[in-house]
């Protein structure tokens, strides 16, 4: 090539110039196309047969894991729990201000000792906050200790609410 | 014999005679082969990323849209593969570049063409650009559909391709007379 170029001699080396590699030969095409066929021919009976099962039973297994979580869940969400402090729970994450009283209460306090008077506290499961103050008096009939600890937390909310 | 265009054979195929992709193989291997190995820093990846373009051609057959030619789609697959084969040879430590290189230049000295082993230096959009239109002759407007571009954008990077070229080729010049000495040297000590 010539020492100067311009835009127009590099254009007439690419149009002219043709590489000199290797032809991809005839042998090599028939090595490609077997290749391919390979590659994409269905596998045989017998191995696709194994993988069928496997995939079904790799199937099956997924499914009973599923409902072997699932299950509980919905049957957990219609049957009591035997502890009542965290079935209040998910009723305590209602927007409420004694409901988020109730929750510091019950997070802070041992819940063995405070799971008798949420069992109480939230018999009614509908509404647990439409008869507050009926509860409150529900809980006159518990131990005084626990009683004092909750009237100094709620009496003042209680009372605002009257107001 | 009638020749049978492309499209007829494509038909064919997605009606269920798979072995007639050889017929596509006989007619389009050879171009794609001689496009990747022009691309002499991939040389030792050709017969992966051919197989891996006819192979992709077949299995996504049934989206050719034949209202392109089958050679455009099937250099679109290959410039794709390019791409990514050349996208994973930069992920690769520097030091194995350096070790591959020399070995590849040794071999395009005796057999590219000046210009086109120039070429080959180029980035890959760059130098696809220059092939698809110089050596392929394709319209601009089907270069455009493989590179995904638009027609004014082909212009103008074909124009920025030669630039880049001119400007490899002058250093190449250059620094002919160095290298060779530098070839001279490296050999002897060896």
């Amino acid at each position: 090539m010539s020492q100067s170029f311009d835009d127009n001699s590099i254009i007439k080396s690419l149009k002219t110039e043709r590489l000199n590699g290797p032809d991809f030969t005839n042998a090599q095409k028939e090595q490609l196309a077997k290749i391919i066929q390979e590659k994409v021919a269905p596998q045989p009976r017998e191995s696709s047969k194994i993988q069928n099962g496997v995939s079904r039973y790799f199937l099956i297994a997924s499914i009973l894991v599923i409902c072997a979580g699932v299950i509980p869940f919905f049957l957990g969400n219609s049957q009591t729990t035997d502890n009542p402090v965290e079935e209040a729970k998910p009723a305590l994450a209602h927007n409420d201000s004694h409901a988020k009283v109730f929750q510091e209460m019950v997070e802070k306090w041992d819940p063995d000792v405070l799971g008798g008077v949420a069992s109480q506290f939230f018999s009614t499961k509908a509404n647990p906050y439409a008869s507050f103050n009926n509860e409150i008096e529900a809980l006159n009939s518990l131990r005084t200790d626990i009683l004092s600890s909750f009237y100094a937390e709620f009496q003042p909310l209680a009372s605002t609410e009257q107001n | 014999m009638s020749f049978e265009t492309d499209n007829s054979i494509v038909n064919r195929i997605r009606n269920g005679h798979s072995t007639d992709f050889k017929l596509l193989i006989d007619r389009y291997s050879d171009r794609i082969y001689k496009f990747l190995y022009a691309k002499s820093n991939i040389r030792n990846d050709i017969d992966d990323i051919l197989q891996e373009t006819f192979l992709k051609a077949f299995l996504h057959l049934h989206k050719f849209d034949e209202k392109y030619q089958f050679s455009t789609w099937l250099f679109t697959i290959a410039y794709r593969e390019m791409c990514r084969f050349v996208l994973n040879q930069k992920n690769k430590s520097h030091l194995n570049i350096e070790l591959v290189e020399p070995i590849v230049e040794s071999k395009t000295e005796k057999s590219n063409s000046g210009i086109w082993q120039s070429a080959a230096k180029l980035n890959v959009t760059f130098y696809t650009l220059l092939w698809l239109k110089y050596h392929e002759e394709l319209e601009v407007k089907e270069i455009a559909a493989i590179m995904k571009s638009s027609v004014p954008m082909v212009k103008v990077n074909l124009f920025r391709a030669r630039k880049q070229l001119k400007k490899i080729i002058e250093s190449e010049n250059k620094e002919v007379i160095a290298r060779n000495e530098e070839i001279v040297l490296s050999r002897s000590s060896i």
